[in-house]
């Protein structure tokens, strides 16, 4: 009996080859769509390189001030961060860095274009790159203004002809540095790790920097002990109290900010709530689920359409196995088979397919993209694609093998 | 009829009534339907088109449920059985020869006629060996690999009737089963109908438009218009 449904599967898709094709194609979108999204949520979230230690590790690279009639936001100047950041008691350890920007190297005559930050020296300490060559830059250094840069293994790669860059010059933006370290490529995803350059803060080409309240700079704060964090947090508050904004303290009143974790950082980023003190990680989460859903929604729509045509297309089929003798059980059974069949074709495509698809994202369009492959995503959305398949093969051939053959015979059509 | 007085009928129909229900109309297809069918009978059902013939084989056959009245299988009233309950019934005692044939076009000849054994415990192969001998009976056994579209109308009616016996059924059901079949064939049909009857002591109750094959059988009923006429 299951050999016949087995078989009586492949015929049917065999001899209705189109809908079998849009029906897996379906299956294989809704997969692959699941993968990717989930791959690229979870290397928002659970950065593995430099920044992966998630409990430790905090983030403020958003903040507003807000006064009675005047709000500003952005991310945190350094002045702000010299004199509320840095004389925080909770953090073992805090440093200040810009955000990624776009620098231009000259090679032979050809512009060559990388991203460039500038950041203390800290910034290594909290950050985990993994050094491949030389050393990072040092506090003394940072003090000094010393023209000194840690570039990455593509830079390496693309400058130096994979040579070792080491004590060889390079001239960015008009300054020449001299190369001292190369570290591991960082996923463009990783905004506080990313970048193809640092170079220390003081080597800014002018000190206005230092005067901003608002700025484009990112600070990191590493807390050793992590149960330490709700201490952070109400010293956060406590700051946003006492805050002064001494260029005209009429005009802002509070500076509202967030010592982020990566997913509230990924989370508030995402619906737009920077001026905030409150993590809206679970917000984030359900909208996510929802958009997640639409999305498997939309191809899984499509299939159950099609599977209900199919099943009433072979109505005819149902009324005569029943006349034959066939129980409304053995003929479930026979479409449960062919959906089994269909899911797990769609399945292995989509399986096959995924690694390619990350491997194009991860190389084409995110910088050194790491998005991976979850196989226990994958089993979930089999699963649920399993479910729209029972829903859409199965039932409405369970409903029909409940008419009277008679009915299903001329069409399923109900008859009283 | 007499000689049958003290046998139990095999079917029974109970003032039957069977309504269809369309966006506007409703039909009446059959009207206080009183017949009972006994065992070992060869029965012919004429009547005009339209009149309630199918609709009368689709109660017998156990293929549709009566608006009202009762149908007993065997002496068992069979209203009150499920779904479940049917399937054995239809599987072992009937054999159904449609007016549409109703072939799975996804499947080969002798696939279609091995439908009835599916969904009975029995080897694959001895499946494929019964439906090949069913085949040979009716004449088709060198269409074995076709599929149904690939087939003639008389070819495909054939293949019908085959799948009817295949199971050897102490019933069968024809709904004008010569009826796309030239006058040689139709008779090497009615001959294996006649020959199932007589020899294998299967009940047939066959609808016909041919007044000569109808006189062959022992009894003839006629419907007009949804009724019995006698
Ligand atoms: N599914 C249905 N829905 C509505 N009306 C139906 C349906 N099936 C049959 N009828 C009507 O019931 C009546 C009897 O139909 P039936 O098919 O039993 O006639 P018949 O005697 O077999 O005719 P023919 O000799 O042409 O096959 C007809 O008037 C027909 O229009
Ligand atoms: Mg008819």
């Amino acid at each position: 009996m299951l050999s016949h449904y087995f078989k009586m599967a492949l015929v049917v898709l065999w001899r209705r080859k189109f809908m079998a094709f849009v029906n897996i194609f379906g299956i294989v979108i809704t997969l692959l769509t699941l993968i990717v999204g989930v791959a690229a949520l979870n290397s928002g979230l659970n950065p593995k390189k430099a920044a992966r230690n998630t409990e430790q590790y905090l983030v403020i690279d958003e903040m507003c001030f807000t006064g009675e009639r005047n709000t500003r936001n952005g991310g945190v100047g350094h002045q702000f961060y010299t004199r509320h950041l840095q004389p925080m008691q909770t953090p073992d350890k805090i440093s200040f860095s810009t955000s990624a920007h776009s620098a231009v190297v000259f090679q032979q005559g050809q512009k060559l274009n990388f991203a460039i930050r500038r950041t203390d020296a800290t910034y290594w300490e909290i950050m985990q790159h993994q050094l491949l060559e030389g050393r990072w830059y040092d506090q003394a250094e940072l003090e000094n203004g010393q023209f000194v840069a840690v570039i990455n293994e593509s830079l390496r790669e693309q400058y130096f002809a994979g040579e070792s860059p080491l004590n060889q010059s390079l001239r960015i933006n008009g300054q020449t540095f001299n190369v001292i370290g190369v570290v591991e490529d960082e996923p463009e995803t990783s905004r506080t790790s990313f970048s193809d350059i640092w170079v220390p803060l003081t080597t800014a080409p002018s000190a206005n920097y230092q005067k901003e309240w608002i700025g484009d700079g990112q600070v990191l704060v590493w807390i050793e002990d992590a149960s330490k964090r709700d201490l952070m947090a109400r010293e956060t508050q406590d700051l946003a109290s006492q805050f002064e904004y001494v260029p005209d303290p009429t005009r802002y009143e509070q500076a509202l900010f967030l010592a982020k974790t990566p997913l509230d950082n990924v989370s508030n980023k995402f619906l737009g709530e920077n001026c905030t003190n409150l993590s809206h990680a679970s917000t984030f989460i359900s909208v996510i689920a929802a958009i997640t859903l639409v999305f498997m929604l939309l191809p899984a729509i499509n299939m159950i359409n099609l599977n209900v045509s199919r099943i009433l297309e072979r109505a005819p089929e149902i009324g005569l196995r029943k006349a034959a003798g066939a129980s409304n059980r053995l003929l479930v059974g026979q479409f449960l088979v062919e959906t089994l069949v269909v899911t797990t074709i769609g399945g292995v495509v989509a399986f096959v397919i995924a690694p390619w698809v990350l491997a194009f994202m991860n190389n084409t369009l995110i910088r050194y993209g790491q998005l991976s492959m979850s196989l226990g995503v994958f089993m979930a959305g089999l699963g649920l694609i399993l479910v729209f398949g029972l829903l859409s093969g199965v039932y409405p051939a369970w409903r029909m093998s409940k008419l009277a053959p008679a009915n299903a015979l001329r069409g399923g059509h109900r008859h009283a | 009829m007499s000689d049958n007085l003290n046998q139990q009928p095999l079917i029974t129909l109970k003032n039957i009534r069977k309504m269809y229900y369309t966006d506007q109309i409703e039909t009446l297809a059959l009207k206080d339907i009183n017949l009972e069918i006994n065992k070992g009978e060869f029965i012919s059902i004429m009547g005009p088109s339209g009149c309630g013939k199918s609709t009368l084989l689709n109660m017998l056959g156990l293929l549709d449920r009566p608006s009202t009245g009762t149908i007993e299988f065997e002496g068992k009233t069979l209203d009150k059985l499920s779904d479940k309950a049917l399937a054995p019934i239809r599987n072992e005692k009937l054999g159904f020869v449609f007016q549409t044939f109703h072939l799975i076009p996804d499947l080969r000849v002798v696939d279609n006629v091995a439908l009835p054994l599916l969904y009975r415990p029995m080897s694959n192969k001895e499946r494929r060996e019964r439906a090949l001998n069913a085949l040979k009976i009716v004449g088709l056994d060198a269409r074995v690999n076709h599929f149904p579209t690939q087939l003639s109308g008389g070819q495909q009616q054939r293949v019908a009737i085959a799948r009817a016996i295949v199971g050897e059924p102490p019933v069968i059901l024809a709904d004008e089963p010569t009826g796309n079949l030239d006058s040689h064939m139709g008779n090497e049909i009615m001959s294996i109908l006649f020959d199932l009857n007589e020899n294998r002591g299967t009940t047939i109750v066959m609808v016909t438009h041919d007044r000569e094959q109808a006189d062959q059988t022992q009894r003839t009923v006629r419907v007009f218009d949804g009724q019995l006429v006698h």
